[in-house]
């Protein structure tokens, strides 16, 4: 059995609202110290971990490591529902096979519960620890309010945003398509933190990004490292606590096929 | 002779014939009409005085589009003079499109020739019975009549009277073609009209929604027929009670594809994904397609190319030069899209739809990858039916060409196209998407 409570509803509906654009379905664990998701998008392009600890919550009451599996677009259909102000309390007892979600305004006596179906959901093991010993050439940590606008800016030319970090000049976003291009420049000044060792340059998927950066206003912080051709990592802190980590693979150049291997068909 | 308009050469392919991009009032290239002079029972231009009109509704609606919200809607009506040449047995063909494939293009524009549009203005709020906009009681009576019958399933004997009728033809990019039109101010059916039970049921649920009616209980549940389901959307005769509307016919039609779509997609995400590549193909009216199935999650892309010197594609200064290919695109990935699909429009929906109906019955979820070519042939716009149909038919017919490789694919995708293949490519988001995005489990 489990029950959690935030007074603010705001930053929970922010959360599957966000995780709700890349996954569908997911597994919620909550154990006796935090909340916590581990999840790919269905094709395998971003993977994305949540966790809030104990003391993120108003309230966090757990007797037992549990598992639920959720279908997100439901949950978020509900939350969607809460309003400013409201608090919002997530709870489970085993044997109704359900999730309660109750919300409550302040100084006001209107209950409102909603229950949520469990799925059984069969999740494949997901190892990340390759992932997390990455050694990366830039780290930095950003206002995310910039990689939005970039975000936007770019798409107006193609669906790639390509990101280069220098370490004696800052950041370079830019995109490139059929109209034109666009750059997007931020100096070293306008990073909060940094640490770049070495010219780093990626290029991701501006639907995806666009997806990842959905959790922005629920956010204070935001830190990006970057490799050659490898997965970005975007960890977000979340206002009033906890973080959410993304990965979301490269776009690499095209390895173009050979004209003659084509011939024998 | 056609004079187009002087404008970037990009422009019609966008707009076709819809947004009038090049600021004309009318599309220079929709009044090709000389080339129909030899299909149509009457002269064009010329108007007919005091008419009476009577015959079987197949049954037909029409909602415009011009002056929204107060369009001009109104029965078809076979004129019996221009339809008895036709020698139908079954007036239900004249707006019945699932039932035209392998029709020549003279004959469906005899079909529509004969058909006469009573048209009466209205508010498309009126269809909520809003009390704001509650139309004089004689336009109410029009409605009524209307609404009556376009819920038929079969032709209805209907009778009406003009003032004048102008005889006339429109083309359209999505919606069928339509003949000729007068003001009516009176509509009677003068026999019983009978309805499925599903659209009976419908109709009179005021409390369901729209998108549930027709992606469940018509379209899943019901079979009925996509002609049916879109008179009726049209009509305003589907929804929430207060969120009634009449729908203009061409943005009705391009609505049921995406809700049917949709309702598809639905269901065909928890299928297993195909195991090969799969191509399909068909040609129909000088439109050519290729559809490649290929493992993955479910995901859509359309690209079209309109030959040099087809419909949209015209040489603007009247030169012989040849003009580089236009290919258009648009796409959707897993979780759909927002936004309406403004390169390829409404082709996009009826292509989709009836590659999800595929899907669905095959029980399987796919990438998909759309090529259409449409040749120098196409030279008046019939409607997005043609589309749909076309497609239906290369998943329903044909035998795909397996394969067990992206490259090999395309390859084979651009194999019979006038176009090559790396025109294709470099229009393509979803091919250069395949070719450069990596997953993330390669890193784990």
């Amino acid at each position: 059995m489990f029950k959690i409570k935030l007074e603010n509803s705001r930053i929970l509906r922010g959360i599957i609202e966000a995780l709700a654009s890349i996954i569908d379905e997911t597994e919620f664990i909550i154990t006796t110290t935090e909340l916590s998701i581990r999840a790919m998008d269905p094709s395998r392009i971003c993977l994305l971990q949540l966790s809030m600890a104990k003391q993120d919550f108003d309230e966090y009451e757990c007797d037992k490591d549990t598992k639920i599996g959720l279908n997100l677009e439901d949950l978020d259909k509900i939350l969607k529902r809460s309003s400013a102000g409201d608090s919002v309390e997530l709870i489970f007892e085993p044997d109704t096979q359900k999730l309660k979600i109750k919300m409550k305004q302040h100084k006001s006596t209107k209950v409102r519960t909603f229950s949520l179906a469990l799925l059984d959901i069969e999740m494949e093991d997901i190892p990340m620890e390759n992932l997390l010993k990455l050694e990366y050439n830039a780290d930095w940590s950003m206002d995310p309010v910039f990689f939005v606008e970039a975000i936007k800016d770019a798409e107006i030319y193609s669906e790639i945003l390509t990101i280069k970090a220098e370490e004696d000049k800052g950041l370079l976003f830019s995109s490139v398509g059929q109209i034109g291009e666009m750059e997007y420049e931020l100096a070293l000044d306008d990073l909060l933190e940094k640490n770049i060792k070495a010219i780093s340059k990626g290029s991701y998927s501006l639907q995806f990004l666009k997806s990842i950066l959905k959790i922005e206003n629920i956010t204070e912080k935001l830190t990006i490292s970057l490799k050659d051709d490898h997965p970005l990592k975007l960890i977000f802190n979340i206002l009033e606590g906890g973080t959410i980590s993304y990965f979301l693979a490269p776009r690499v150049e095209e390895i173009e096929f050979e004209e003659e291997d084509l011939e024998e068909y | 002779m056609v004079h187009p308009p002087p404008t970037e050469k990009s422009i019609c392919i966008q707009c076709k014939g819809a947004r009038l991009l090049c600021g004309k009032k009318t599309c220079p290239i929709l009044k090709k009409t000389s080339i129909l002079k030899s299909v149509l029972p009457f002269e064009l231009g010329k108007s007919l005085h005091n008419i009476n009109v009577f015959g079987p509704s197949p049954p037909g609606f029409f909602v415009g589009r011009y002056n929204y919200p107060k369009v001009f809607v109104g029965p078809l009506v076979p004129f019996k003079e221009y339809v008895e040449r036709l020698n139908l047995s079954d007036f239900h063909i004249l707006d019945a499109p699932e039932l035209w494939y392998g029709k020549q293009s003279d004959d469906i524009i005899s079909y529509r020739s004969s058909l006469v549009r009573s048209n009466f203005k209205i508010n498309v709020k009126s269809a909520a019975k809003d009390k704001k906009t509650t139309p004089s009681l004689h336009t109410q009576r029009l409605l009524e009549t209307s609404q009556e019958l376009s819920m038929a399933a079969r032709p209805v004997d209907t009778e009406t009277h003009l003032e004048k009728l102008n005889l006339n033809i429109i083309m359209d990019n999505h919606a069928l073609p339509l003949g000729p039109s007068g003001i009516t101010k009176k509509i009677r059916i003068t026999e019983n009209v009978r309805v499925h039970p599903k659209v009976e049921y419908c109709v009179s649920d005021t409390d369901l929604k729209a998108s549930e009616a027709i992606g469940d209980y018509l379209f899943l549940k019901g079979r009925v027929p996509f002609s049916t389901i879109q008179r009726i959307f049209s009509a305003g005769l589907l929804g929430e009670e207060k969120k009634r509307r009449l729908v203009p016919t061409r943005w009705s039609i391009t609505a049921i594809d995406d809700i049917i779509s949709k309702r598809l997609i639905k269901e065909i995400k928890k299928f297993p994904e195909i195991n090969n590549f799969q191509i399909f193909e068909s040609t129909y009216l000088d439109n050519h397609f290729k559809i490649l199935l290929f493992p993955g999650k479910f995901l859509y892309e359309m690209n079209e190319v309109w030959a040099p010197n087809s419909l949209w594609n015209i040489s603007l200064s009247g030169k012989k030069t040849p003009l580089q290919p236009q290919i258009a695109s648009d796409m959707e990935f897993y979780h759909g899209r927002k936004n309406y699909a403004s390169n390829i429009t409404g082709a996009y929906y009826s292509a989709r739809k009836s590659i999800c109906e595929y899907l669905y019955k095959i029980k399987r979820q796919a990438r998909v990858l759309v090529f259409r070519e449409v040749s120098a042939g196409y030279t008046v716009p019939l409607g997005v039916w043609v589309i749909r149909e076309t497609v239906k038919n290369a998943m329903d017919l044909e035998k795909p060409l397996i394969i067990d490789n992206f490259d090999t694919a395309l390859k084979k995708m651009s194999e019979g196209l006038m176009v090559d293949l790396k025109y294709w490519k470099k229009y393509s988001k979803l091919i250069d998407f395949i070719k450069t995005q990596k997953t993330i489990d390669t890193f784990f």
